[in-house]
């Protein structure tokens, strides 16, 4: 501090020590213009700008000199948008004291990024262009000029009252509302923000609530920064508080929001995004699996199509196989009857009948079927005799199943011949067919009723169809009885002696 | 109410840039010690005569 008559450094004395002038007027001055610095700042911390301003310069009307306070004056003023008036206020700053002045950084800073420089100025120059269309009564033109100026410069403050002031003009309250607020989280304090807020008021009935949303990290922020940012020193015996840098918020705050910012960033992909793709990669999945499991049917079905078909042809390869079998058959049997037919033909019965037997009747047609019967009824005993000497041949050799096919044969030409139904009944037995061999000693009970023929059945039925161990001889002795009957058929080569003889 | 009328006249131009220097130059940077000064000034003037 200087003596104000002589300029001399001043000390705690109330008179200038160079030229004894009394400075205690000065000093209350300056004194006053410190109080009102500190107050200036003070608002200016709680953004309270129209108050800080009134106040700083205040200060700056005791005491020009005050540096503090004019760097302060031209920082709220840059806050406010109103570049041109902060860059005054830091260039006399500067001119008052060129070194380790902050305003020369600030002015630095600015000079540094001219695109921002240069969009500030373009801004103000279209709010004078608005302000003149508003007074001609162009408020549309305005209207659209000022939104875009807020989009480049959203401090310039009195752009916001301007535009509000056409809402209010065109009666669009809850636009001007919406605008006095953004206006008010610049400046809280401002008149003109405060009034026209009030007419809103009063237009729609409703109050507006200017108090910011509280959140928990936001109070904590609010109390770090005065820790980083406010620096307070002793200046003749007075407390001066100075800002180190005019920022709205802290590097610890930035990193704070920073992290805020990615938690949620990942919460949302957390929750949101990666429940989604987990739904989309199931859901294709299903997707698949169901178009796996129709594919799976629908060649399980084809599948079994094919099996039918498979089954189908395999049955009419079958069919066609018998067909051709019995069409064999058939052939067989129409040669078998040609030949039976010329044998016939040649008065050789013998050899007709033995290719008689080869001969299947059902296969016949009708024709053919009369020819058969007209040569079966004429060889028919031949052949029955032929038959029962296969079947006495078999017999005695044993083979009993041979046996039981040839005269089961005569027996259906001639039912009546004992020797015939004798030999097959006892056929039957030796070969174990007890049943069988019952029902024809039965047969034999009942075609010779009352004979000897039929109590030696009878005894055979009674002991179901078996032998007797001390009539095995007495069997032996019939059958080849029998066999010697037959012997005796065959060099007499007649029937009824046959039959004659077992008889006796 | 509000008069739009009247409330635009209050509504002042913003210097741009260009207008920097001239209202540097301008600017009444007048404070309570320079009025006290030339009172005295003009005090001493007085004494003189």
């Amino acid at each position: 501090m200087n003596c104000m008559n002589c300029g001399a450094l001043l000390n705690d004395s109330p008179y200038c020590p160079s030229c004894g002038f009394d400075v205690e007027v000065q000093k209350k001055i300056w004194h006053l213009s410190n109080l009102y610095y500190n107050q200036g700042l003070e608002k200016a911390e709680i953004r309270d700008l129209s108050g800080a301003i009134d106040l700083l310069k205040r200060s700056l009307k005791f005491n020009k000199l005050n540096i503090q306070a004019r760097n302060l004056l031209g920082l709220v003023y840059f806050e406010t948008g109103e570049a041109v008036a902060a860059l005054s206020e830091w260039v006399i700053s500067k001119n008052i004291m060129p070194e380790g002045n902050i305003a020369s950084d600030y002015i630095d800073r600015l000079q540094a990024n001219a695109n921002k420089l240069d969009v500030i100025n373009q801004t103000i120059k279209k709010y004078n262009e608005c302000l003149s269309c508003c007074r001609k009564g162009s408020e549309d033109v305005a209207v659209i000029q000022l939104k875009k100026i807020l989009v480049q410069n959203p401090k310039l403050i009195k752009a916001y009252h301007l535009l509000a002031l056409i809402y209010l003009k065109n009666e669009s309250y809850e636009k001007a509302r919406k605008i006095l607020k953004k206006a008010a989280r610049i400046d809280r304090t401002n008149s003109t923000t405060l009034r026209f807020l009030k007419e809103v008021d009063e237009q729609t009935g409703t109050t507006t609530s200017l108090e910011p949303r509280r959140w928990g990290f936001a109070t904590r922020e609010k109390e770090e920064q005065p820790r980083g940012q406010s620096v307070a020193y002793m200046a003749d015996n007075e407390v001066i508080i100075q800002p180190p840098t005019f920022r709205e918020s802290s590097m610890a705050a930035t990193l704070l929001n920073l992290g805020v910012g990615f938690l949620v960033g990942a919460c949302l992909v957390w929750f949101l995004m990666v429940p989604a793709n987990t739904q989309r990669i199931n859901r294709e999945a299903n997707e698949k699996v169901t178009e796996y499991s129709n594919t799976m049917a629908s060649q399980a079905a084809e599948l079994t199509r094919m099996e039918e078909q498979i089954a189908e042809s395999e049955e009419t390869v079958s069919s066609a196989q018998d067909q051709i079998a019995q069409a064999q058959e058939q052939v067989t049997s129409y040669e078998n009857l040609i030949k039976a037919y010329n044998s016939y033909q040649s008065g050789e019965y013998t050899a007709a009948a033995n290719v008689m037997q080869n001969i299947d009747a059902d296969l016949l047609g009708v024709d053919a079927r009369e020819i058969y019967d007209t040569i079966y009824s004429n060889i028919q005993s031949t052949m029955r005799r032929t038959l029962k000497s296969q079947g006495e041949q078999a017999f005695y050799q044993k083979n009993y199943d041979e046996a039981i096919s040839a005269l089961t044969q005569a027996m259906e030409i001639d039912d009546t011949d004992y020797e015939t139904l004798n030999l097959l009944a006892h056929s039957y037995r030796l070969n174990g067919n007890y049943d069988q061999a019952v029902e024809i000693f039965q047969k034999i009970v009942d075609t010779f009723p009352g004979t000897r023929r039929a109590t030696d059945a009878q005894r055979y039925i009674d002991n179901g169809g078996h032998g007797f161990d001390d009539l095995e001889n007495d069997s032996s002795a019939d059958t080849s009885g029998a066999g010697q009957n037959s012997g005796n058929s065959r060099t007499s080569s007649g029937e009824e002696t046959t039959e004659d003889t077992v008889e006796q | 109410m509000i008069n739009y009328e009247e409330e635009l006249k209050k509504f002042k131009p913003c210097l741009d840039v260009d207008e920097v220097e001239s209202a540097i130059y301008t600017r009444d940077i007048t404070d309570i010690v320079d009025v006290l000064k030339e009172m005295l000034k003009t005090e001493g003037q007085k004494k003189k005569e």
